[in-house]
């Protein structure tokens, strides 16, 4: 058997050289981050149904900053930061953090976590109709006649339909995001669970096979193409 | 990174040395719309770019916080937001301690800190009377609560340091506050939910050499090695443990 006992600073990759830059006095977690570890614990932890014909426990965040971020993926990546941080804060303690982001990513991999992409096709028939507040984010010129952004619009030209969020040319904001989620992981654990094919969507033939180093690696190729930014 | 080479010219007003005074939402090539926002919007690129390109992120941020008023007192209450958590956040990233210790009295004044003593559960309510707590703006203020100098940045820089783990915690009756290996001894921390010493919870330590260990920790601790991990039976009480490398 292995002995890793290493009472050295972790390896550092790139940025991180001085390690004054991080306290090592503080590595336990507060009151409050165990209080919160609870909660985000259970609600992880409580039964629902993210596949097509189900929905989403009210627990989780589907309101918070529309248009944009009103979708509830949005509440299980943010809610892996903290996880990433208290796995810093207790190294020799990480099974918990663990289990709670596979709860998150296997949310993230159902029809819920794309519900925008899979239901808004073309342009939204909604868009002479916004609201006062979406102004600021859509050119004055084109009130009225313009996505506000958050609408996926999935399968206008010269695109076209693309039922696979992570395959597809747009939704950036969704492939990108889930590779934070899947990196935090990572960043926690070497087991390679998320690196075995996985299914996402999973809604007949709507479902797409993907490891998270082929989601990256597509991802990276779109950057690639795109140096003016995926859309 | 050529896109962040083109972003930081393009859309982030990164270019010069001067302080950034505008930033894009989006540009659209279709139609060639390229929409521009005040820096505040440049709060939420900080946040994102900061693990990665921190000098950039730390020129978006200050421009954003003066263009919010983040230089002064908040007003308040705090509307419910990320921003603020986040800001935290990066605030403790970088040691900026007055503008940390400003948001953080302004949080704690608008956004409802709530503890659940049965459940020893803690959340923000952020002042929206709902019955659930708002899950994207608690978890921007729960990652700047386990977040400090450094953290954001070394999350994606380095895996967590790999090392012997504990596994098995009755989570979420008990928790491990501190868990981490200093010079060859691991220093447990044990916060029960409900302390009582009449009880023992039960944990491994496993992927450590198969040794004897010292031991300083609560009365009624026992320790028991097989082939495969180190049992630790322990009273259900606040407590330290302390592990250290005996013979074989």
């Amino acid at each position: 058997m292995v002995l890793w006992v290493d009472d050295e600073p972790a390896p550092v990759i790139g940025r991180l050289h001085d390690a004054q830059r991080y306290s090592f006095d503080t590595m336990m977690l507060s009151e409050r981050s165990l209080g919160w570890l609870r909660y985000l614990d259970r609600k992880a932890h409580t039964s629902d149904n993210w596949s097509r014909n189900g929905q989403p426990h009210p627990h989780w965040d589907n309101r918070s900053d529309p248009p944009m971020a009103s979708w509830h993926r949005f509440d299980l990546v943010d809610s892996s930061y903290a996880m990433g941080l208290m796995a810093h804060r207790t190294p020799a303690w990480t099974e918990r953090y663990v289990t709670i982001l596979d709860q998150l990513i296997e949310r993230h991999t159902s029809w819920w976590s794309a519900a925008d992409w899979l239901t808004q096709f073309g342009h939204d028939p909604d868009r002479a109709n916004y609201p006062e507040a979406y102004r600021f984010i859509i050119p004055n010129e084109l009130w009225g006649d313009y996505d506000v952004p958050g609408w996926t619009a999935n399968g206008i030209e010269p695109w076209g339909v693309q039922m696979d969020p992570v395959a597809a040319n747009g939704m950036l904001f969704y492939k990108g995001f889930l590779l934070v989620l899947l990196g935090i992981r990572s960043m926690i654990t070497p087991d390679e669970r998320w690196n075995r094919p996985f299914e996402m969507i999973r809604d007949g033939e709507n479902s797409f096979t993907w490891t998270h180093s082929q989601i990256a690696d597509h991802l990276r190729r779109q950057w690639l193409a795109a140096p003016i930014g995926c859309h | 990174m050529p896109w962040w080479s083109y972003a930081r010219e393009h859309y982030l007003d990164l270019a010069g040395d001067h302080a950034p005074g505008i930033t894009s939402l989006y540009y659209d090539p279709q139609l060639d719309v390229h929409l521009r926002l005040p820096m505040g919007s440049a709060l939420t690129t900080a946040f994102y770019a900061a693990p990665q390109v921190p000098v950039d992120a730390r020129r978006l941020f200050d421009a954003g916080c003066a263009a919010v008023g983040l230089d002064g007192d908040p007003k308040l209450p705090l509307r419910a937001s990320r921003a603020y958590g986040s800001s935290l956040l990066l605030a403790r990233e970088w040691g900026l301690d007055d503008l940390a210790a400003r948001l953080s009295a302004a949080i704690e004044a608008s956004y409802e800190p709530t503890w659940d003593g049965a459940r020893g559960e803690f959340t923000w309510g952020m002042g929206l009377n709902e019955p659930h707590p708002r899950g994207q703006f608690n978890a921007f203020l729960a990652a700047a609560e386990a977040g400090g100098p450094g953290m954001w940045e070394r999350l994606s820089a380095a895996p967590v340091t790999r090392c012997p783990q504990i596994v098995g915690v009755d989570f979420p009756s008990v928790a491990l506050t501190r868990a981490e290996w200093i010079g060859g001894a691991l220093h447990l921390r044990l916060a029960p939910l409900v302390e009582n010493p009449r009880v023992r919870t039960h944990f491994q330590l496993v992927g450590a050499e198969p040794r004897q260990w010292d031991l300083t920790a609560p009365d009624g601790t026992t320790l028991e090695l097989t082939s495969s991990a180190l049992n630790i039976r322990v009273p259900m009480v606040h407590g330290d443990l302390e592990l250290t490398p005996g013979g074989y």
